[in-house]
């Protein structure tokens, strides 16, 4: 015991000295970074929130001000700051107005890709529809004000499963400057751009009107038109906004937990936009290899929007930092230091996080021209610049895009045609908390496609999504999103889907309810029962059980009670021979 | 003769093992960082050329020991500042140099607020001039800027080491008619504004830069001896004549801390935000002394389960929630380990009618609710011409509720109010958990069920519709009120309009909402600005410095870092309360486990006493499915974290202010939880079954020493003919779980009162065989199960025999047995 003492001591004074050590002598800070200084894009500001926060473990500051793309610009060429973020280069023309290129050396480096993505907010008898499908066209018509009702015969075309009421469509659109806008619109131009110099037209805007930060309003036509990305996905996820839909980066929805449109591509297949449909899609991507070019690294997005690849997402894009290539202020080489030690993070380590921040890993091509630009910036640490030591998530051994190959292909129920899948989209995944059908998947497990009933609950029909259920094999899925078992309650169809999903949990407590206990709500849950107290209480284990257990309190309970026992005994017995 | 002396030999040296165990896991206290620390130092101004401020006292309330944090400056025996910034007010900054005599206006972070319509012309600026300061010497019509290393500033614009959006400076500070003024100033530790390099260590063992707070107070007369132009100064305070009227504090800074080497691949981490501030203090020192670097990415506690509980191994990641991770059926344990203590609060700048900051205000739940769900004519708009407020107050400014319980605000005009409570976009566990106190308090819960107050106020319908009183609470805050209304301004469009979003707008998380709060800016839009491109709503901009009145929620942490005050809120016993450490831990201990076993469930209605009724536990979970390599990574940040990682203080590896350090046993439960982590889920778990997987947690429950138990399940089968015991508590548990749904048996493990002393032996020699499994877990895992099992049955043979055979006299009796057991019971 002495022993125990000693070392017990002994491991006392080595913790402090250990803590002494850890907090104590101040040592030589080492070459420290400069702090830099951003702003631009919110399509791009929750990634870029997340690595500023990853980076300053590595004592780099990176300060980022999520301003919109348009005052990013402006804000770099005013030399305000040391690097702006956008979805779109200088020198185009928006609304009939040059966006002057800035006189300090500048390039463009992709950062991170994503989709555009459609979250809306749209409820059928009271229940929260998550597998809305969309085609362009449709997309486009809703857009300009064409479309104004959710039961239009044209949108009820893409959703066969869905009984679509007649409720007014109401466009959020952003009221801001924004690299969205400009990606949103660039599509719309390219692809039904007839419809869009129509809608401009009305608007009083010269024709063709092509791409523009700025989304023109039409008076009269019920469009919401709201501030930032936070705004339009602020607006739409309210209750009173039932029948919204905007268009906003994936992620915004995913931590709204609200769907997005799944939309149709030239494969006929209507496909959510997700990592990996993305990283699919900008496998099509031209990028202006020209390095004279003013515009060198910038997008052509018209493979990508007409890409024929069945798992890809028709309004997938990337955004840019404009990076300053010359010292002239506010840039000094230590700043360029920082600024190159920060994008060879997040071009490799910070692309782990992308798809669950809700964008998608920018691929080799563009890791490998984003760290020539890398090169470009004055004061940048060149030799950390390694393509083999990038944990970038789409790399391969062999050179394809892991992402890309590895991306599942949609199932027969989204194509084109009579049948819908019911799988719940974006961050809709698990059912909210007026919901009640779940769209049934759950996010992990291969389980989603059975999932359960469709979204529309009464509508019926949909739910014959059945066949593709295969996966739900693992079993596994359930528990991980949540959810999944909080399936709908159009009968038959849910069932098939409860079966891999066990129990229920409850989306708000994450407690685990079993098979009867509801999760909330109005609906019912269906799910094969869980053989939960199904075993008699009075079998083998029980008895073991209690075995064990008296054991284990026998362990802990005997000895002392014994040695006291014991020593009582000794006691009184000395007691008496004493007395 | 032999074999007692062996145990006892085994018994001493597993009490010693225990006793390592013991001393490493607590982590003395001490070296806490408060606010007021001791360190407050107070300056006196003197009788200058210009003006006589020999009254005027400033204090600031910390100057040792600083980081990147909020102090609180406060002053006395000043003039009353007049009108937009005319004449008297204080204007204050960060400088740089280590020289006894203070900085130079070279030193200075100043010059590029970029605010506009207070203050003279360069009472914001760098611009100097001869033209316009007789003492002025410096010819290039500017000061320029020289950080500690690199080229001075060129122009008095020049953002090259600051800008508009990382400065820290404050321009424009009100006094109040009492002479008194306060404020809270954001200082910027060296990592963080390189430039200045406050705390910056040039070579090891030397002594921390200093920096200087300057204070420079403008009087009645500008440089040039008169009163300025259009009733206001107009000259820089870093002009000579002003400059030289100035008060300055020596600020001395921890020494900037070790970062991790740049390269290495991040093991991530994925969840709560309520572990933000202790994360980014403790990743520069895991990854400096365990070698790993972590990841981490605050979002939705949704994330963190479900990177938890990932029934794919390659998904699988660790997850910070607050609610705990449900494995599926069949699927490995998932372990639950709590690293940090908080709460959410409402924090708040609010300056009274004279301009000075208030530190103290009281919000009961009700009016918590009514902040919440636009109840107040002020936060929907057009508010007053809305039938659904009609006859409700203006703003919470004039609730007589509010007034009851604050009666400072007495007479203040109804419009000079908070813009609703600031609050995030995000869902989370702990929204939920305010949402469950307003449930638990009977009057916010009719009102948000639809009964008016005792004062006639009315629930806003829409959020009633939205069944926020009844369970399950909400993760998030709507805002469901539709209202809209045309925009103030001028040449508004026919159809323009704005709604309860544009009024009263989200912030992104609650970080986001304690900056909003200490900038007072709600991001309010509600005017109409023809001649923005294209027109539109524009921000209100923040409150006017000496004008503030926001009030936003967030978290202990953050309102900790930025120096704001936060609300008093009633607890179960109508006890009024604040995030302290005290609070904090009294909160917890009230805490019972919730639906798994071994996970403190936060419930309002248990906060009695001193206890803070919106505390919150973090838990790391992370699953057992994991790679034995991760999962090794895993334990030793949650080691970490969990050990030394809750020492309080400012710096790296410690644990910021906001958070209280975790209490023993919750400690015990992290340990116990990253020796389950290590050990992994059965070597051979039958997936379809419920058995395996959980008697690796469940049997730790017996004496503390999971991993003990571990070795029970596994090893039952094979074993159960020999010790026909041990065989059957692998067994029992296991049916226990298959009960309870798969998480009832892991959990089983921590749930134990720390009775067990009396098992100590046996306790040790498995803490210590599962502390040497942490090291190489995967080969010495197999021998563990049989190590322990041996240990195990030798415990029991030995307990037994001993006391019998003492009891014979063949040997003394072990007196340090019980002594051991007796400073055990004390402790616990």
């Amino acid at each position: 015991m002495i022993t125990a003492r000693a070392r017990s001591a002994l491991t006392a004074v080595a913790l402090a000295l250990s803590l002494l050590l850890a907090a104590g002598t101040p040592s030589a800070s080492g070459a420290t970074y400069a702090r830099i200084s951003g702003a631009g894009s919110t399509w791009s500001e929750n990634a870029l929130r997340s690595w500023s926060t990853d980076v300053s473990q590595y004592g780099m500051p990176v300060q980022y001000a999520g301003t919109g793309s348009s005052d990013g610009r402006n804000q770099f060429r005013e030399g305000n700051v040391d690097f702006a973020v956008s979805e779109i280069p200088y020198g185009l023309r928006d609304l009939g107005r040059l966006d002057t290129p800035p006189r300090r050396g500048y390039a463009y480096m992709p950062i991170v890709a994503g989709g555009t993505a459609f979250m809306y907010n749209l409820t059928i008898n009271g229940r929260r529809v998550t597998n809305l499908r969309l085609s362009g066209e449709v997309i486009t018509r809703i857009f300009t004000g064409v479309i104004t009702q959710w039961n239009d015969p044209r949108i009820a075309e893409d959703n066969p499963g869905l009984a679509l009421p007649a409720r007014r469509i109401i466009p959020v659109v952003r009221s801001d400057g924004s690299g969205t806008t400009a990606q949103f619109t660039t599509w719309m131009a390219e692809t039904h751009g007839g419809l869009w110099n129509d809608y401009c037209r009305a608007a009083g805007q010269r024709t063709p009107c092509g791409m523009t930060s700025n989304y023109p309003v039409v008076s009269g036509r019920g469009f919401i038109a709201q501030n930032g990305s936070l705004g339009v996905s602020g607006y739409v996820r309210q209750n009173y906004a039932e029948g919204a839909i905007t268009y906003v980066e994936y992620s915004y929805a995913s931590n709204a937990n609200f769907p997005v449109a799944k939309v149709l591509n030239a494969s006929n297949y209507y496909v959510e936009p997700t990592a990996s449909a993305v990283a699919v899609s900008l496998l099509n991507a031209r990028i202006n290899e020209d390095e004279g070019s003013s515009q060198y690294l910038t997008q052509n997005l018209d493979g990508v929007y007409r890409s024929d690849d069945r798992r890809s997402y028709p309004l997938s894009s990337y955004s840019y930092m404009i990076i300053p290539t010359d010292l002239s202020r506010p840039l000094t080489e230590d700043k360029g230091r920082t600024l190159s030690a920060f994008a060879n993070y997040f071009l490799c380590e910070g692309q782990q996080d992308a798809e669950e921040l809700g964008y998608s890993p920018l691929p080799i091509n563009l890791v490998q021209a984003g760290f020539d630009q890398v090169r470009r910036i004055p004061g940048a640490e060149t030799e950390g610049i390694d393509i083999r030591e990038c944990r970038n998530p789409t790399f391969s051994t062999d050179g394809t895009n892991t992402l890309a190959e590895n991306a599942p292909y949609p199932p027969d129920c989204d194509r084109r045609g009579e049948t819908q899948c019911a799988t719940g989209t974006g961050g809709a995944r698990n059912p909210t908390d007026n919901s009640g059908n779940g769209g049934g998947g759950s996010g992990g497990g291969g389980s989603g496609d059975t999932g359960g009933s469709t979204a529309s609950g009464g509508s019926g029909g949909a739910g014959g999504s059945g066949d593709t259920g295969g996966p739900g094999a693992t079993g596994g899925a359930g528990g991980e999103s949540g959810g999944d078992a909080a399936t709908g309650d159009s009968g038959a169809d849910a069932a098939a889907g409860g079966t891999d999903g066990g129990g229920v949990i409850d989306p708000e407590t994450g407690e685990y309810l079993d098979a009867d206990g509801g999760a909330g709500g109005a609906q019912q849950v269906i799910g094969t029962p869980v053989a939960v107290g199904a075993e008699s209480f009075w079998g083998l284990r029980t008895a073991l059980m209690m075995v064990t257990a008296l054991l284990v309190v026998g362990v802990i309970v005997g000895p002392p009670v014994l040695a006291r026992y014991l020593a009582g005994r000794d006691r009184r017995r000395t007691g008496a021979g004493t007395a | 003769m032999r074999a007692p002396r062996d145990i006892r030999l085994l018994s001493g040296l597993t009490a010693a093992l225990a006793g390592l165990l013991l001393v490493l896991l607590p982590v003395p206290g001490g070296g806490v960082a408060h606010a007021d620390d001791g360190s407050a130092v107070t300056v006196r101004g003197r009788a200058g050329a210009l003006d006589d401020f020999s009254n005027l006292e400033v204090t600031v309330h910390q100057t040792t020991n600083l980081r990147t944090q909020g102090v609180r400056v406060s002053w006395r025996g000043g003039a009353a500042t007049d009108g937009a910034f005319g004449h008297h007010y204080l204007q204050i900054m960060q400088c740089r140099g280590d020289a006894a005599t203070g900085p130079t206006p070279e030193q200075c972070q100043f010059g590029l607020s970029n605010v506009s319509g207070v203050g003279g012309r360069h009472t914001h600026l760098r611009v100097v001039g001869q033209d316009t300061d007789p003492r002025e010497t410096r010819t290039g019509g500017f000061v320029p800027f020289r950080p500690v290393t690199g080229d001075p500033t060129e122009t008095a614009y020049d953002t090259t080491y600051f800008n508009q959006f990382t400065t820290n400076e404050q321009p424009y500070t009100r006094t109040g008619a009492d002479g008194a003024g306060e404020t809270v100033f954001e200082l910027q530790a060296g990592v963080d504004a390189p430039h200045l390099g406050c705390g910056a260590v040039e070579t090891t063992g030397a002594t921390p830069e200093p920096c200087w707070l300057v204070v420079v107070p403008r009087g009645a007369h500008d440089a040039d001896g008169t009163t300025g132009e259009n009733s206001r100064l107009q000259t820089s305070p870093l002009s000579a004549s002003n400059w030289a009227q100035r008060l300055q504090v020596r600020l001395d800074f921890l020494p900037t801390g070790e970062y991790c080497p740049i390269g290495q691949p991040e093991l991530p981490s994925y969840g709560s935000e309520m572990v933000a501030d202790a994360m980014a203090a403790w990743r520069p020192t895991l990854c400096t002394s365990l070698g790993t670097t972590y990841g981490y990415l605050s979002d939705d506690e949704e994330t963190g389960r479900g990177r938890a509980g990932a029934a794919d191994a390659d998904r699988g990641a660790l997850g910070f929630v607050q609610d705990p991770v449900v494995p599926a059926e069949g699927s490995p344990p998932v372990v639950h380990a709590p690293v940090a203590v908080s709460g959410l609060t409402v924090a708040f700048t609010v300056d009274d009618l004279d301009g000075s900051p208030m530190s103290s205000l009281r919000l009961n739940a009700r009016l918590v609710a009514k902040l919440l769900t636009s109840t107040y004519l002020r936060d929907v708009p057009d508010g007053a011409h809305q039938e659904h407020l009609a006859g409700n107050p203006e703003s919470l400014t004039c609730d007589p509720e509010f007034l009851e319980l604050n009666p400072a605000f007495e007479g203040w005009p109804c419009h000079y109010a908070p813009d609703a409570l600031i609050v995030p976009s995000s869902h989370s566990d702990a929204f939920a958990l305010l949402w469950r106190w307003l449930q638990a308090d009977p009057e916010a819960r009719a009102f948000l069920g639809g009964e008016p107050d005792d004062w006639g106020t009315r629930p806003n319908r829409y959020h009633v519709a939205g069944n926020l009183d009844e369970p399950p609470a909400a993760r998030s805050f709507p805002k469901d009120d539709p209202t809209r209304a045309v925009p103030l301004g001028p040449s508004v469009p026919e159809d323009a309009r704005y709604g309860v979003v544009d009024l009263r707008p989200y912030v992104s998380d609650l970080h986001a909402g304690a900056t909003a709060a200490r900038r007072a800016d709600s991001g309010e839009r509600l005017t109409w600005d023809p001649s923005r491109t294209p027109p539109g709503l524009v921000a209100t901009g923040p409150d006017a410095i000496g004008r503030r009145f926001q009030l936003a929620l967030t978290d202990a942490a953050s309102a900790s870092r930025l120096g704001l005050p936060t609300a008093q809120l009633p607890n179960a016993d109508g006890r009024w309360t604040r995030p302290t450490e005290d609070a904090l831990l009294a909160a917890v201990d009230a805490m019972a486990d919730g639906p798994v076993p071994g996970v403190l469930a936060p419930e309002p209605t248990r906060a009695r006493g001193a206890a803070y009724p919106l505390t919150t536990v973090t838990y790391a979970a992370a699953s057992t499915a994991m790679s034995a390599e991760d999962r090794g990574a895993y334990a030793e940040l949650i080691s970490y974290v969990a050990g030394p990682g809750q020492r309080q203080g400012v710096g790296n590896g410690q644990l910021p202010p906001g958070y209280a350090p975790l209490p023993e046993e919750l400690r015990e439960t992290a340990a116990d939880a990253a020796r389950r982590l290590i050990a992994g889920p059965p070597a051979d778990g039958d997936p379809g079954g419920a058995s395996g997987g959980d008697a690796a947690a469940g049997s730790g429950s017996a004496g503390g020493g999971s991993a003990a138990g571990g070795g029970f399940g596994d090893a039952s089968g094979g074993l159960a003919g020999g010790v026909g015991d041990a065989g059957g508590a692998g067994d029992g548990v296991d049916t226990g779980s298959a009960a309870g749904g798969d998480q009832g048996g892991p959990e089983a493990a921590t749930d134990p009162p720390p009775g067990e002393s009396g098992g100590g032996e046996a306790d040790g020699e498995e803490e210590n065989l599962a502390r040497s499994g942490a090291t190489t877990p995967e080969t010495v895992l197999g021998i563990i199960r049989w190590v322990l099992l041996v240990a195990l049955v030798t415990g029991v043979v030995g307990a037994v025999v001993g006391p019998l055979l003492a009891r014979r006299g063949l040997v003394r009796p072990l007196p340090g047995t019980r002594h051991l057991r007796e400073g055990k019971s004390l402790t616990s």
